[in-house]
């Protein structure tokens, strides 16, 4: 055998069959609502307006906000940051999302030791429904909170309604 | 006559008139900064069709004229198979193709397309009367209403003013004060300022205080008439940091979370002219809008749909999704486009928009989207065919910033001849290229 037909048979030979991605678990969760779940994640809780999902030392809780209450998402992340004791307000970053619908801030403070990441979110007034919203709350230590960061955003911004609006 | 349309002189003549239109719609795309102006202009016009035919017909009288055909006319019967095949699609996709856009925002779905150049034009009166004008040969007449249209070409080398008009309409449809048509003159009279309040050192044209004093700020909510008084308060307070656009926006778009708590210490309808200027502009930066980074957005080029027809004498601009306002206010005007359902529903889920790294100018967009419940992704430059045929192309992303729901323009189209004739007819032009040259390195 020549010597390319020797390095084509070996690049042939060497090539396996190509890398598959893990299959995205969707889930319903909250009744009325729908999320990614992230692989390697366990459900801690589950119930009508509240879904909790942990890894490690990492608690990441989606709430449903009552309907009669309007939670301006700028409230919510103020009493999230005020709440994480010793917080360095440098160390908060605070951003507009809008995803699936839904439209509020995210936010990322960290004391040091924890780390939080947050989303309060709204359902965009323009779709002329009925008011929802909901909070993401990712908790644990620092490091934790960072190593597991992608797939927590990842969570947050697939969490959507069940039907279309 | 039939050995001239079967020569090659013929031949050299289409080749020539193509080049010359290709040149022409290459000239008229890089003018205009609109594939739409080059695609109406030169691939949808008369011309382009006659050439088409011509070549049609040239290709298959000098295949014909070798009958009887031997084994040595293979490799050329076969190339010229392949390039009436590839005409073929050509006729088939403008005959039977469609080509559309279709609008979604996130968490919505929809299978409707809107069918690009078919429109009717529905005029509405302020007691909400609507008549729909069909245009015929760029001209249109209301039964209802003392008003006559004429379809102008889009006029070259107005890109960056069709940006403005664009941005005025959307702008008037977020704001609903009536500020007649002087939206234009206000953006534009803001726009030149790098962040900051509208600045009101130099004296503002008569047409505009007299827009901004009729301007009706009571239609607006009381959260968001605070909203501005107090954006403006606040950003006025730094104005002397040389306050950027983003901070503005940040700025105002924090205080309109605590707009409904806020007290509404002056009565905005009799403030003056200056001060309504620099109220708008706090409020444009609650609402996201910033002519400044809008104009020199990437990716959007909003003068691509805009339409321009003279109302009466008056020139009026028209984007795909906008509204126009008539004869002083009188009467409004929007486009009315033909729908057309398509076999597959879309959802969106989520769009983002990257940007270089390190920085936040952004340089395309990306988004989440179903078909049929299958989730696929879809870019500027990441392209979803679907088992049927229909392309699906994400075209423009609005708003840029995530402050509410986001909404996605997807172009789609179908090529029914693309599989069936165009993609064989190129190979059969290849083979037969191949074959002919075979066919001479054999005889030599």
């Amino acid at each position: 055998m020549s010597r390319i037909g020797r390095a084509l048979l070996l690049l042939l030979a060497s090539c396996t069959s190509p890398p598959t991605k893990p299959t995205p678990v969707w889930r319903e969760v909250c009744q009325s609502y729908q999320a990614e779940i992230p692989t390697g994640w366990s459900i801690l809780q589950e119930e009508e307006t509240l879904f909790t999902l942990g890894r490690d030392r990492v608690e990441v809780t989606l709430r449903l906000s009552p309907p009669e209450i309007k939670d301006r998402p700028q409230k919510v992340v103020l009493n999230w940051s005020q709440g994480l004791n010793g917080a360095i307000p440098g160390a908060i970053a605070l951003s507009h999302e809008a995803h699936n619908g839904f439209a509020g801030l995210s936010l990322f403070v960290d004391n040091g030791q924890s780390g939080l990441l947050g989303w309060a979110m709204e359902l965009d007034p323009s779709f002329g429904q009925e008011p929802k919203g909901y909070t993401v709350r990712a908790f644990g230590p620092l490091s934790e909170v960072e190593e597991h960061r992608l797939e927590i955003e990842k969570f947050a911004r697939s969490i959507e309604l069940v039907n279309e609006l | 006559m039939i050995r001239f349309l079967c020569s090659v002189r013929f031949a050299l003549v289409l080749l020539a008139s193509a080049l010359g239109l290709v040149i022409a719609a290459t000239w008229i795309e890089a003018v205009t900064g609109s594939h739409e102006a080059a695609s109406k202009w030169v691939y949808r016009s008369p011309w382009f069709l006659a050439v088409l035919v011509g070549a049609f017909i040239n290709i298959l009288g000098s295949a014909l004229k070798r009958w009887p055909f031997q084994k040595r006319h293979i490799p050329f019967l076969t190339a010229h198979l392949g390039l009436l095949m590839v005409i073929s699609g050509q006729f088939v996709k403008l005959a039977f193709g469609v080509q559309g856009e279709l609008l979604l925002a996130e968490g919505a779905g929809s299978h409707t397309l809107l069918l690009d150049h078919h429109y009717r034009l529905a005029i509405e009166d302020q007691q909400g009367r609507v008549d729909l004008i069909s245009m015929k040969k760029g001209r249109g007449e209301s039964t209802l209403f003392p008003i006559e249209l004429v379809e102008k070409e889009a006029p070259p080398l107005e890109v960056d003013e069709a940006k403005w008009i664009s941005l005025a309409q959307r702008v008037e449809r977020e704001l609903p004060i009536s500020m007649g048509g002087s939206w234009l003159t206000y953006l534009k009279g803001w726009g030149g300022v790098q962040g900051g309040l509208f600045p009101i050192e130099r004296p503002l044209s008569d047409d505009l205080v007299a827009a901004l004093n009729q301007s009706r700020w009571e239609l607006l909510p009381e959260p968001l008439q605070a909203t501005a008084l107090w954006s403006a308060r606040m950003i006025a307070d730094r104005e002397e940091a040389q306050t950027g656009p983003l901070l503005c926006i940040s700025i105002a778009s924090q205080v309109e979370q605590m707009g409904e708590r806020l007290p509404l210490d002056l009565d905005l309808s009799s403030a003056t002219a200056e001060t309504k200027a620099l109220l708008l502009s706090a409020l444009l930066y609650a609402r996201g809008f910033h002519p400044q980074s809008w104009a020199e957005e990437p990716g959007v080029n909003p003068s691509e749909g805009l339409r321009f027809f003279e109302c009466n004498g008056e020139r009026v601009a028209l984007s795909h999704h906008g509204k126009a306002t008539l004869l002083g206010g009188a009467y409004s005007m929007r486009l009315q486009w033909n729908e057309q359902e398509i076999p597959h529903h879309l959802r969106l889920h989520d769009l983002r928009t990257v940007c270089y790294p390190g920085s936040s100018s952004p340089y395309g967009y990306e988004g989440r989207f179903s078909i049929d419940g299958e989730r696929i992704e879809l870019a500027m430059n990441r392209v979803y065919e679907s088992q049927k045929g229909y392309r699906f192309y994400l075209a423009q992303v609005t708003p840029v910033e995530e402050q509410r729901a986001q909404r996605a323009v997807l172009i789609v189209n179908r090529d029914p001849a693309k599989r069936g004739l165009t993609y064989p007819g190129a190979g059969l032009v290849a083979l037969g290229s191949f074959l002919f040259y075979r066919q001479r390195f054999k005889r030599r």
